[in-house]
């Protein structure tokens, strides 16, 4: 019997690697390692910035993210922020790690 | 879950009702905003951070150069295209097709029923967008067509010895005819001798002017 696949989980990584600069209508972030830069809204920001400074699965971040925000998340949230995690693995913000 | 479309006053019991809620209670109840990224395509910020090196493409028509052309200037294939320019970033040579403007150009359009080729004008926009071989009149009413570099010459009327008429183009090679020149034109886009003057010094360009 094939044993489960853990979970994946994400973090960012440690040597910070963003320069932010923060505005009413959104947060710029550059990414020093790629040269990259980002526009993010509040929620992204702080999935950046605070949800993923520790190692965490697609829906403990979610949930954190909401926690953060004060408000309920829903299946779809929950289902976004899965893909918003792979989609900022791809960008090189965030690196999975083991669990 | 909030109905976006039910009103306060739908049968709405004062439990159930957002005004009467504590404002902790009714931030919970709603959907949280989806978190967003909106990355910069990375030819994007580098152009931008290059601006000097994007060459800005004509809108439309731009006026003739000094010379009295229009300047066409070929898209290299490991240029991006940039909003309404190609970024060059190091490159240091383009080449420029010249278009002369007081000049009626005609496109190959087809071979009719009595065998003889048709032709309808062309302008030099559609020249340069579209790229390929083009024809002007020489005077006393008869076109001369130029081929491309090393490609068949005739006239419009498809008459090279006889072999061409009625049958379109063929791929014959042979010298141009007296008063004949090489007339093609590298596809591109047009640019106004205003924007390839702001890289004098920076960038060469490699004329191809046909007379």
């Amino acid at each position: 019997m094939t044993p489960p696949t853990a979970p994946r989980r994400w973090r960012v990584a440690s040597d910070s690697p963003f320069a932010w600069a923060h505005s009413d209508s959104g947060h710029v972030l550059y990414h020093r390692p790629s040269g990259q830069t980002h526009f993010l809204n509040d929620g992204a920001m702080l999935l950046l910035s605070r949800c993923l400074l520790e190692p965490r699965e697609a829906t403990a971040a979610a949930l954190e993210l909401a926690r953060l925000q004060n408000a309920e998340p829903d299946a779809r949230f929950l289902e976004h922020v899965s893909g918003l995690l792979r989609h900022f693995e791809n960008l090189g913000l965030i690196e999975s790690v083991a669990a | 879950m909030n109905d976006p479309d039910q009103r306060p006053s739908d049968s709405v019991s004062p439990d159930d009702d957002p005004a009467h809620r504590p404002p902790s209670a009714v931030r919970r109840g709603l959907l949280v905003a989806m978190p967003s990224i909106l990355s910069l395509h990375s030819g994007l910020a580098a152009a931008t951070a290059r601006s000097s090196n994007v060459l800005v493409l004509a809108d439309g028509i731009p006026d003739p150069d000094e010379n009295g052309n229009y300047l066409c200037v070929e898209k290299p294939h490991d240029v991006e295209r940039f909003g309404k320019g190609y970024d060059l970033g190091d490159r240091t040579e383009v080449e420029v097709t010249d278009i002369p403007a007081d000049r009626q150009h005609y496109k190959f359009t087809g071979v009719n029923e009595e065998g003889n080729h048709t032709y309808s004008s062309v302008s030099a926009k559609e020249m340069c967008d579209v790229g390929g071989d083009y024809y002007y009149d020489i005077g006393g009413g008869q076109s001369n067509r130029y081929s491309p570099l090393g490609g068949n010459r005739m006239n419009s009327r498809g008459n090279r010895d006889g072999r061409s008429q009625g049958r379109g183009i063929q791929g014959l090679s042979g010298e141009p005819t007296d008063g004949s020149k090489e007339f093609s034109v590298t596809k591109g886009a047009l640019v106004s001798a205003t924007a390839l003057a702001s890289f004098t010094g920076r960038l060469t360009t490699t004329a191809k002017t046909w007379l």
